[in-house]
C-alpha cells in the first residue's frame, strides 16, 4: 500500500487556439515521491500543473488524484488533498501571514480562533520562519519568506500532495539550496507527496527522486540516472549542457559523499 | 486494511489504544475523549500504532498531553517518530503583542498625517504645474517634442471613443430636466419656461459638468491605471534611463490630448441636451421643434454657451493632471494602483465640482 499511484494523468491534450501545448500526456505520480517537472521554456511547465490541479480544463484526457476524476472533486476534498505553491506566492495581500495560514482552516474545519492560532504557528515554525513573521503582512517579506509563507499555507491542512510551482526561481543559491533542503524534509517527515515544476536543475538533483520532462508535446519520466542516459537530442542537451553537468557532478558527489 | 472512519479510543487494557484518524478534522472530538480518558486514573501510555493517519495537528495534540499529564506515547512506526520531532522542534513562543495606543491618541495622530498629506499633495500639485507649464513652453518652440502621434492616440482613447457614452448621456439629463420643469411649472401655468430652463442650464452647467465627470470616470482613471502599471514594471524607470523624460512621453500627451477633447465633447453633450429638450418639448407641452429652435435661440445668448464651453479646458486639465498625479504616486505593488485609480476618481470630481462653484460664483460677480 506504500507504493501506490495516488495521480495518474491519461492522454491529456492542452492547446491554445491552434498551438498544440500537449499531446497525450500520460504518466503516474508513486505515493510519497517526489516528481520535478523539466521542459524548456513555453513548453507547458505551468500549465501542465494548472490542468492536474483543474485550475484549466484540458481539451482532452483525464486527471485522476486518489482514484477521483479532478473534475468529481468538490472544493473542499480538494482543499484536504492537496496545496498549491504558487510561483509568486499568491498571498493574500490584505491578511497578515497567519491569516493567510488560517484562511482555509477557518473555511473547511470548525476549531475554535485559538486552536487556529497555534496550527497556523506550527506550520510557519514547520516552514523554518521565525514566529514573528505571522503578524507581518506579505508586502513586509523577503522573496525568500514569501515562498516559504506560501508553503505554510499549502500545508495548512495537512493535505497528501504538494504542487510547487518553480519554488526555487527568484531566490538566491543559498536560500534555494536551504528551500530544497526543506522540501525533502516536509517529504520525510509528513510523508506527502510532492510534484514541483522547476527550472533549477540543482533541485532537480538535490531533491527529486524522478524528472517529467515535457519534449515534443509529450511527457518523458524516468529516475534521473537513467535520464542522463536517455539518447534524445534535447534531453542529451539538456542534461549535458555545461550546468546540467555540474548539477549531475554535485549531486553525485554529494550521494557518495553521504554513502 | 481499510482505515476505519472516525476516532476512536479502546481502554479495555491499562493502556489508551487510539484507532482511526487523528487528523486536522478529528482532532477537536479527539482532544475531548482524550481529556477524558486521562482525567480518571491515569494510564501508563497512549498507543497510537493502531492509527491509519495522523498528521502534524494530530501529533501536535499528542504532544501537548504528553507534556502535560506526563505520559509517554508508544509507537513503533518511523514516520511518526519523525512527525514527533519536526513537531517537537517547532518553536512556537509568539511574540507579546504590542499594546494598542489609546483612541484619542490614534485619532489626533491620524490628523496629523492627513494634514501633512494635505500639505504635500498641495506642494506636489503645484510643483506639476510648474513643471506642465515649462515642458509645454520647451514642446512649443522645438515641435519634436510635442509627441504628435502620442496625442493623436489619447485624442481617439479619451475624445472619439467616449461620443456615444457622452452624447446618450446629454440626451437623456435633457429628458429629465424637461420631465421635472414641466411638473413644477404647469401648476403656475408657465410651462412653456421649461424651453427656458433646459437650454440655460444645459449650456451653462449640466453639458459640461456631467461631460466632465464622465470623462474623470473613463479617462482619469484611465490615465492612473496606465501609468501606474507601467510604474509597477518600472517602464518609467527604464523611459529615464533610456534618456527620455517621464512627464513628456506620459503626463504631456495625456494633458494636451484631454484640453483637446474635453471642449469638444462639451459641445457635443450641448447639442444632444438641446435635442433632447427638443423631443421632450414637442411631447409635453406641444410645441414644435422649429419653434422650439427659435425659443431657444432668443432665451439662450452667446454668453450662456461660451460660460459652459470655457470651463470645459479647465477641467480637463484638473482631470488630466489628477489623474497623472496619482498614475506616478503609484510604488510597487499592484494593489498601489486600484488604490490611487479610486482616489484619482473621487479628487478629479472633487475638485471639478469645487471649480465650478468657483466659476459660478465669479460669473455672477462680473454679471454674466
Amino acid at each position: 500500500m506504500k507504493k501506490d499511484i495516488i495521480v495518474s494523468i491519461e492522454g491529456l491534450v492542452n492547446r491554445f487556439g491552434k498551438q498544440i501545448v500537449h499531446d497525450g500526456v500520460s504518466f503516474t505520480v508513486k505515493r510519497g515521491e517526489i516528481i520535478g517537472i523539466v521542459g524548456g521554456s513555453g513548453s507547458g511547465k505551468s500549465v501542465l500543473l494548472k490542468s492536474i490541479v483543474g485550475l484549466r480544463k484540458p481539451d482532452a484526457g483525464e486527471v485522476t488524484i486518489e482514484g477521483k476524476a479532478i473534475g468529481d472533486i468538490t472544493p473542499a476534498e480538494s482543499a484536504a488533498l492537496f496545496g498549491v505553491l504558487f510561483q509568486q506566492g499568491a498571498l493574500f495581500s490584505s491578511m497578515t501571514v497567519a491569516n493567510n495560514i488560517m484562511l482555509p482552516l477557518r473555511e473547511h474545519t470548525d476549531l475554535p480562533e485559538k486552536e487556529q492560532r497555534m496550527i497556523a504557528q506550527l506550520k510557519i515554525a514547520m516552514v523554518g520562519l521565525p514566529p514573528e513573521t505571522g503578524a507581518k503582512y506579505p508586502a513586509e517579506l523577503s522573496g525568500g519568506m514569501v515562498k516559504r509563507a506560501s508553503l505554510a499555507r499549502a500545508l495548512a491542512l495537512d493535505p497528501d500532495i504538494l504542487f510547487l510551482d518553480e519554488p526555487t526561481s527568484g531566490l538566491d543559491p543559498m536560500a534555494a539550496s536551504a528551500f530544497d533542503q526543506l522540501v525533502k524534509e516536509l517529504n520525510q517527515s509528513l510523508g506527502a507527496t510532492i510534484v514541483m515544476v522547476t527550472h533549477d536543475l540543482d533541485s532537480l538533483f538535490g531533491v527529486c527522486d524522478r524528472a517529467a520532462i515535457i519534449v515534443d508535446k509529450k511527457i518523458v519520466i524516468d529516475t534521473l540516472p537513467k535520464l542522463l542516459k536517455n539518447k534524445q537530442p534535447w534531453i542529451q542537451e539538456y542534461f549535458h549542457g555545461p550546468r546540467g553537468r555540474a548539477a549531475a557532478m554535485a549531486s553525485k558527489e554529494k550521494s557518495h559523499g553521504n554513502g | 486494511m481499510v482505515a476505519a472512519p472516525g476516532f476512536t479510543i479502546d481502554t479495555a487494557s491499562g493502556n489508551l489504544r487510539l484507532r482511526g484518524t487523528l487528523d486536522i478534522y478529528h482532532v477537536q472530538q479527539a482532544k475531548q475523549q482524550l481529556e477524558q480518558a486521562l482525567a480518571g486514573n491515569a494510564p501508563a501510555a497512549i498507543d497510537i500504532s493502531g492509527l491509519s493517519r495522523l498528521d502534524t495537528v494530530g501529533a501536535l495534540l499528542l504532544r501537548q498531553l504528553e507534556e502535560k499529564h506526563r505520559i509517554k506515547i508508544a509507537h513503533s512506526k518511523p514516520e511518526y517518530a519523525e512527525l514527533f520531532k519536526l513537531v517537537a522542534k517547532a518553536d512556537m513562543t509568539l511574540p507579546k503583542p504590542k499594546k494598542p495606543k489609546p483612541a484619542w491618541k490614534k485619532w489626533l495622530m491620524g490628523l496629523g498625517k492627513q494634514t501633512v498629506a494635505f500639505y504635500q499633495s498641495a506642494i506636489e500639485f503645484t510643483a506639476f504645474l510648474g513643471q506642465a507649464c515649462v515642458t509645454f513652453s520647451r514642446s512649443v518652440l522645438s515641435p519634436k517634442h510635442l509627441r504628435f502621434t502620442d496625442i493623436m492616440h489619447h485624442i481617439g482613447e479619451t475624445g472619439i471613443d467616449a461620443i456615444p457614452i457622452i452624447t446618450t448621456m446629454a440626451f437623456m439629463i435633457a429628458v429629465v430636466l424637461a420631465y421635472q420643469g414641466v411638473a413644477q411649472l404647469r401648476p403656475l401655468g408657465a410651462e412653456n419656461l421649461t424651453v427656458n430652463l433646459v437650454a440655460i442650464s444645459v449650456l451653462r452647467e449640466m453639458g459640461v459638468l456631467l461631460t466632465a465627470i464622465m470623462v474623470a470616470g473613463r479617462s482619469g482613471s484611465a490615465f492612473t491605471a496606465q501609468i501606474g502599471v507601467m510604474k509597477v514594471r518600472e517602464e518609467v524607470d527604464a523611459l529615464q534611463v533610456i534618456g527620455i523624460k517621464p512627464f513628456e512621453v506620459l503626463v504631456m500627451p495625456r494633458l494636451i490630448a484631454l484640453i483637446i477633447t474635453l471642449p469638444l465633447l462639451t459641445f457635443m453633450a450641448d447639442i444632444m441636451g438641446l435635442f433632447g429638450g427638443g423631443i421632450m418639448s414637442m411631447h409635453l407641452i406641444d410645441i414644435p421643434f422649429s419653434s422650439y429652435m427659435e425659443r431657444v435661440r432668443v432665451v439662450a445668448h452667446g454668453d450662456d454657451f461660451l460660460v459652459g464651453m470655457i470651463k470645459a479646458p479647465v477641467f480637463a486639465f484638473l482631470i488630466a493632471t489628477v489623474g497623472c498625479i496619482h498614475g506616478m504616486r503609484v510604488s510597487g505593488s499592484a494593489e498601489s494602483v486600484g488604490r490611487e485609480t479610486t482616489a484619482s476618481v473621487v479628487n478629479a470630481i472633487f475638485l471639478v465640482l469645487g471649480t465650478d462653484a468657483l466659476f459660478s460664483v465669479l460669473f455672477e460677480k462680473m454679471g454674466i
